[in-house]
């Protein structure tokens, strides 16, 4: 199973890098809260595709697979367990 | 690593140099003085092959891969005395062909992609805004959906090949609450209602592209002319950028090379003070630093398309490219109008048009303060 905490750690980390999102729901919104921009998806895209070793296409880039750490977890999810 | 073309890669960029050579340049300062579109031009360019050349042969492209692409784009730009019609033809190719290509439904590549390549049909791309230039994806053109329509309204700046285009990939926002990732794109026709284009803009350089002003006024679009998903807008965006800061800068790059080789033949022949110019180290030295430009804007750039052509992901290594070939091509043109002197500053001899052309590189495709945003988002600044 995938473990979220690294995702939600990296976002808090590498993309905020101040403040951070401990109450913040799996479920919460990323993008309409503002935690990720246009930029940040990019760095979050490049980290995800070398963490997890998956290729994401540009054409998942929608914001239903990256609305929230859930949706980011699925898609992730999908990816590897498509590899296995 | 290698960092050659291959035989087949070198033998298209030949053929393309020979191509604009023979068949391109004539005229062009006359057309650049009227700011005249030469649609003719543009025609041979399709019959070419040229609007085609990644595009897969199944709709009338050459198929090229990417390496394969920039190198004939340098040889466009090593023999092109139209820049405006080079740059006319690769906003059409990497941000409307391509996104199309990437994108689109087989309806949507069946409907366009063959028109687009054989000439037949000018597109291009419409996200700038009278207030959004940088700050792209704060746009404020909107997209409503009714029924199986969206109604778009707003207004676009600034829209290279919009006086003359078919179509053009319209960047709306779909979604109020999700900024970035609520914005889509459409595939606006001419001729659908509500939609009209405004003055020609006279620019300082690459003057015989047209550009304009676009717009839609309660302009109906068919549901189906959407280009991918709603919200997609950013992602289709990003992907253009990727393939043009690479393959429209191997242009630059080609002109480096050919104002590099002039600038050495001048300082050769031209005598003053009873010896040839380029004995002296400050016109020597100035042209040592050209070549220098050109020899690591070529390392760059390749390695960009390399990353690309093999399926890799390069959005920090295509803002170096960016930023570096278009800030070099600029200093490369002042240095060849100082060392031609008065003959570099007379609108005679096209290097001053070579300045004013190369000057719009550090704006179009992101200015270069934008570039060096991503690269240090990418270090983690």
């Amino acid at each position: 199973m995938l473990d979220k905490k690294e995702i939600r750690l990296f976002i808090q980390t590498k993309i905020m890098k101040e403040g951070n999102i401990d109450d913040f729901k799996d479920t919460d919104s990323l993008i309409e809260t503002g935690i990720i921009d246009s930029l940040g998806i990019q760095i979050l895209l490049a980290y995800l595709e070398k963490a997890y070793s998956i290729k994401i296409a540009d054409e998942e880039l929608t914001p239903e697979n990256f609305e929230n750490i859930d949706a980011i977890s699925v898609l992730v999810q999908s990816k590897t367990t498509a590899i296995r | 690593m290698d960092f050659l073309l291959t035989q087949e890669q070198t033998k298209l960029k030949e053929s393309v140099i020979n191509f604009v050579t023979k068949t391109l340049n004539e005229g062009a300062h006359e057309r650049q003085n009227r700011e005249d579109f030469y649609l003719e031009g543009w025609k041979k360019c399709a019959d070419f092959g040229m609007l085609g050349l990644p595009m897969p042969k199944k709709y009338g492209g050459l198929e090229m891969d990417l390496l394969a692409c920039v190198g004939a784009m340098e040889g466009f730009g090593y023999a092109s005395k139209d820049f405006g019609l080079l740059f006319s033809i690769n906003s059409q190719i990497w941000t409307c062909e391509a996104p199309i290509l990437r994108f689109g439904t087989e309806e949507q590549k069946n409907k366009y992609l063959g028109g687009l390549i054989s000439g037949t049909l000018i597109g291009g791309h419409a996200i700038t805004e009278a207030n959004s230039g940088s700050d792209a994806f704060s746009l404020t053109c909107r997209a409503k959906r009714s029924g199986d329509k969206y109604i778009l309204n707003g207004t676009k700046m600034f829209i290279t090949n919009a006086p003359i285009a078919d179509i053009l990939l319209v960047f709306a926002r779909t979604d109020e609450r999700k900024g970035f990732a609520g914005i889509s794109v459409f595939i606006v026709e001419k001729g659908f209602a509500g939609f009209s284009i405004g003055k020609p803009l006279k620019m300082m350089g690459l003057r015989d592209c047209p550009l304009g002003e676009v717009i839609l006024q309660d302009c109906d679009v068919p549901v189906e002319n959407r280009l991918g998903k709603e919200g997609a807008g950013s992602a289709i965006f990003n992907s253009e950028m990727e393939q043009e800061r690479s393959c429209l800068f191997a242009t630059h790059l080609g002109s480096m090379e050919k104002i590099l080789e002039d600038c050495i033949e001048y300082a050769k022949t031209r005598h003053q003070f009873g010896k040839p110019i380029g004995s002296n180290q400050g016109i020597s030295h100035k042209i040592a630093e050209m070549k220098l430009r050109v020899e690591m804007s070529r390392l760059i750039l390749y390695k960009v398309a390399w990353m690309k052509a093999n399926g890799l992901r390069a959005p920090m290594e295509s803002a170096i490219a960016k930023l570096y070939i278009s800030e070099s091509y600029v200093a490369t043109c002042l240095d060849a109008v100082q060392i031609h002197g008065a003959y570099g500053y007379s609108t005679e001899f096209g290097l001053e048009r070579n300045l004013r052309d190369a000057i719009g590189g550090k704006i179009y495709s992101g200015t270069s303060e934008i570039q060096r945003n991503i690269i240090a988002t990418f270090l983690g600044l």
